[in-house]
Order: C-alpha cells, then structure tokens, then sequence
C-alpha cells in the first residue's frame, strides 16, 4: 500500500512540473509587453504621419479666395424672420442669408461645423439650427450654443448697396 | 528607472502628444487656420522622430543577451 502511494505522488509530481512550464509567466507577460509596445509604437507612427498630408492640403489650398464681391439678393427679397440659400466663395460652399427679427441682415457658410448636414434658420426660436443631430447655433453670431458643434459657423461679410445685398468676404474663425 | 524602462514610457507619452496634435491638426484644417496646421503637424512629426529613437533605444535593451 505505502508503495502505490509513492508511485502515486511520483505522478502528480511530473504532472505538476508541465503545468508549472505551461504557466512560465514571466516569459508570457514579457511577450506580451514587448508586442504591445511595437504596437503602441506603431499607432504612434501612424497617428504622426497622418497628420502631415492636412499640412499639405492647407498649404496648396490657400487663402486667397475669401475676398471677392458676389451679390446675393435684394433687399425687398427677404422679409423679416426670412432666409435665402447662397453659395459663397465657391459653389462647393453653401450658405445661408438671414434677415433677423431686429431687421440686420447676416449670413454664414452653413455646413454645420460638426459633420456638414445643411443648417437652417428657425424664424420662432431665431436660432440656426442643424437637424442631424440638433446643433444650435447663435444668429447674432454663428457660435454654437447647444449640441455637438464646437466650432462657429464661418461668417460671410455682406455690405447692402443701392438695394442690393453682396457678399464681400469671409472670415472663418471670428470672434 | 533605467533607460530601458524611459524609453518604454515615454513611447506613451509620444503617442498621446501625436493624438492631442492630430485633432488640433483637423480643427485648425477645418476651421482654415494654417497656422495651426503647421504647428500641430511639426509637433506631430517631431514626436513621431522622438518616438523612434525611444523605439530603438527599447529595442536595443530589451534584446540584449
Ligand atoms: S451635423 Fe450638425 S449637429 Fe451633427
């Protein structure tokens, strides 16, 4: 009986010695680290490169196109609390005439600063308002006032002439 | 903490700098500040640069007999 029981515990012994070279943790954890920081490493890389051709197309768009004279509308066009859609500079740049309930005219680029849904003139709340995701934007100044929109909406600056309105340049951050 | 472990660290530290540059770099895109651009893409790609000498600088220790 004492024998079978040496034999026994002889083994569980060898059983015990492939388990514990299974579970060589300080090999697995060293593994490990050294694949997740060549990972890491190369989200670094990458994230750092892929801001380099933003660079690029800044640089070969220019600034130059902001500036010239576009007429939009007349003024007896718009009624008060009324809206008119334009394009300006470029008609790839959408954007909105508004004729406030205090009798100014404004107007901005309206693709909405957060994922460019058209934005609309809401004459009740008089507020710009973005339906894809209920971003509000200020009238009076083109900042976002509620919802996802973190940036302003680029401000077209207008000068009324012999009843007419133009659009005479535009300045995209202001205020 | 020995240059082995400096080097690892600050590979982190290099990635959240090029992440904080990266949206810095598409607002100042988007909102058509040019400077901004350029800053936050030098940033990007200086970060980047040290990135790869603390990758080397690891990889050298770590794989050393
Ligand atoms: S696109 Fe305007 S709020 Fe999202």
């Amino acid at each position: 009986m004492p024998k079978e029981n040496k034999n026994n515990n002889h083994h569980d012994d060898k059983d015990m010695m492939k388990l514990v070279d299974n579970l060589n943790r300080k090999e697995d954890a060293s593994l490990n680290r050294r694949a997740f920081l060549k990972a890491s490493f190369g989200a670094t890389v990458a994230i750092g490169i892929a801001s380099a051709p933003f660079s690029a197309l800044s640089y070969f768009k220019g600034d130059g196109e902001n500036d010239h004279l576009v007429e939009i509308a007349n003024v007896d066009e718009l009624g008060v609390g009324e809206s008119k859609t334009f394009s300006y500079p470029t008609s790839e740049n959408p954007a909105i005439l508004v004729r406030t309930p205090d009798d100014r005219f404004v107007a901005y680029n309206n693709k909405c600063t957060h994922l460019q849904c058209p934005v609309f003139y809401e004459v009740k709340e008089n507020i710009l308002l973005c339906p894809c995701h209920k971003g509000y934007f200020d009238v009076a100044n083109g900042h976002p006032m509620a919802g996802p929109p973190q940036r302003e909406l680029p401000k077209i600056l207008l000068e009324v002439k012999n009843g007419k309105i133009f659009a005479i340049g535009r300045e995209v951050r202001h205020g | 903490m020995d240059r082995k472990n400096i080097a690892f660290f600050s590979i982190f530290l290099f990635l959240a700098v090029n992440v904080v540059s990266l949206s810095n770099v598409i607002e100042g895109y988007y909102g058509e500040e040019s400077g901004r651009v350029y800053l936050f893409t030098a940033i990007a790609l200086i970060s980047t640069l040290m990135a790869t000498i603390a990758f080397f600088i690891w990889r050298k220790e770590e794989y050393r007999k």
